[in-house]
């Protein structure tokens, strides 16, 4: 099927009549780069809120687009046998992300001292329906997540955020599947502690 | 509800039907220079792509300039607007006239007066000491006492490109215009760093807009402490400032009550000059060449001993607990990426 620029905003239809699976694009776009903006059309959302989530609007666009640019390069060696692109795309962009750690632990030590989620600008604020126990949970668990290993810190948020089973992120991250258990494990039981220990200042009569 | 219920509330404040025009306008120029253009073999030339914070975190100061081996080349290619000596090439003023970060701000415009400027198209070569800590988040913990970590970047002056070592070669990567967004700063280009007012009142100025402007106060703490942070993110973050610039970073700084003159040690044994900020029991200080009046680096000290608050109730404060200490060991103007001289 030839494509023209003017239909990279249309959605891919697979020659049967079905919607193309983001294998099928990533390999048509083999050999018609164009094709691959569906790609970002499909994805770039999801993709975004999750790196918003992590490192807070101001440079999210800037992951976004490394994201979809180191995939579009290396799209040549897309595993064709996995149909859903997105676990593949959450771990570049999670590795594009380990240059700003910095930047999320600042902005998760702000949240756990202020309570005022610095990653939610207002127009997002806006849309949150009851922002204030959500803020209030974001706050008890910012500081645990701030002090997690950043390793554990990737695949519980990959698993949390991004909505992954622990063997894509194995697989996205190149590690052993066992290894990705043992950092959600491990890193679910610290969470869990500052879960605890927020019921019971909430709640001290359980304890 | 389990904790990964409660982490996913986390997420209900960010739509997911946002929209990334800039990342979707570098895919496409991506996209034409591959329907267009045969890839040179073996070289990274042509990225159009948002590199915001490549260099967060791997950028420090410096100022002890080290003996170090050339790089292999292409020296020829780039104009001599400055020689390899860069901005060290001149006199040093004495430091020991230093007595107050005012008298440090008048002599850093006085040697940024007496210093040339190079081309838009030279490099600025940085290599920096770096500690750790073995208990990650490293930037958020006690660093190890005595530790180490070298890198070296080059950062070309107009902006537009950075450059690393990878696997042995200079990888070159398009920063699409830009250096990222410093915290309390928009999108650090070359044309806005060069629009930046140099008469510290102005900038001062400048800076507390942006920190309004760019929600900043909620990370960067109080008033005083968000101008101070403000400053070191853009000293940092952005190596390829220019010496009447950072005089004048300086300046805003003496213009703050909270920030005094210290004089420190870094992690390479070399005597600096600081401006030191102290809050919420921790000293953080912007170190200065003394010789030359160069960002050097910055060091995080805990100076008053205390219990966080933090629900997993594991973070304790001791004083004289390093958790950051950056140490430039070069800054240099070269005239390719991957030159060291």
């Amino acid at each position: 099927m030839e494509r023209t620029s003017r239909q990279t905003e249309d959605e891919v239809v697979a020659p049967e009549g079905g919607t193309a699976s983001d294998s099928d694009v990533i390999g048509r776009s083999l050999g018609d780069p164009d094709a691959f903006t569906e790609l970002f059309h499909r994805h770039s959302g999801e993709v975004g809120r999750y790196v918003t989530r992590r490192v807070g609007p101001g440079v999210a666009e800037d992951v976004v687009a490394e994201t979809f640019l180191i995939a579009f390069r290396r799209r040549g060696a897309y595993d064709g046998s996995r149909e859903d692109a997105r676990p593949w795309l959450y771990g570049i962009a999670t590795n594009v992300m380990r240059r700003h750690r910095r930047d999320e632990v600042r902005a998760l030590r702000a949240l756990a001292r202020t309570g005022v989620d610095p990653v939610l600008v207002d127009s997002f604020a806006d849309r949150v329906a009851g922002r204030v126990a959500a803020a209030e949970i974001s706050r008890a668990l910012a500081p645990a997540l701030a002090r997690l290993d950043a390793g554990q810190r990737d695949v519980l948020l990959l698993v949390a955020w991004a909505d992954l089973s622990i063997d894509q992120v194995a697989d996205v991250l190149g590690i052993a599947r066992g290894t990705a258990r043992s950092r959600l494990n491990r890193a679910r039981t610290k969470i869990r502690a500052a879960v605890t220990s927020l019921e019971k200042r909430d709640r001290p009569w359980m304890s | 509800m389990d904790e990964l219920t409660l982490l996913a509330e986390m997420r209900k404040g960010m739509p997911a039907d946002a929209r990334y025009p800039a990342a979707h306008r570098a895919l496409l120029a991506e996209i034409a220079g591959a329907e267009s253009a045969v890839p040179p073999r073996g070289r990274s030339v042509r990225r159009p792509v948002v590199a915001s914070g490549l260099l967060a975190g791997a950028v420090a100061a410096g100022t002890v300039v080290v003996a170090v081996t050339p790089g292999s080349g292409n020296d020829h290619q780039a104009p001599r607007t400055v020689p390899a000596s860069g901005y060290t090439a001149l006199a040093p003023l004495r430091p020991g006239d230093v007595t107050s970060p005012m008298v440090l701000a008048r002599n850093a415009v006085e040697m940024a007066q007496r210093t040339p400027l190079p081309a838009t198209t030279q490099w600025v070569y940085v290599k920096t000491s770096s500690t750790i800590s073995h208990a990650p988040p490293s930037e958020a913990m006690p660093q190890v006492p005595g530790s180490h970590q070298i890198q070296e970047t080059w950062n070309r002056v107009d902006m537009l490109y950075v450059a690393s070592i990878q696997d042995g070669k200079t990888v070159v990567t398009n920063t699409n215009g830009g250096m990222g967004n410093p915290i309390g700063w928009p999108r650090i280009t070359y044309s806005y760093v060069n629009s930046l007012p140099t008469d510290p009142d102005a900038l001062l100025a400048v800076i507390k807009q942006n920190i309004v402007s760019t929600h900043s106060y909620r990370i960067l703490g109080g008033h005083g402490g968000a101008v101070f942070h403000s400053v070191l993110a853009l000293m940092e973050n952005v190596p390829a400032l220019s010496p009447r610039l950072s005089a004048a970073l300086y300046g805003v700084l003496a213009r703050l009550d909270t920030v005094h003159l210290g004089h420190r040690t870094d992690n390479s044994g070399r005597r600096v000059l600081s401006l030191d900020h102290v809050e919420g029991g921790f000293r953080d200080s912007i170190l200065i060449n003394p010789a030359t009046y160069a960002y050097a680096g910055r060091q995080r000290v805990v100076v008053q001993t205390s219990n966080s608050t933090a629900l997993d109730g594991t973070i304790q404060l001791r004083e004289g607990e390093v958790f950051a200490d950056e140490a430039v060991l070069v800054s240099r103007i070269v005239n390719a990426p991957g030159a060291r001289k």
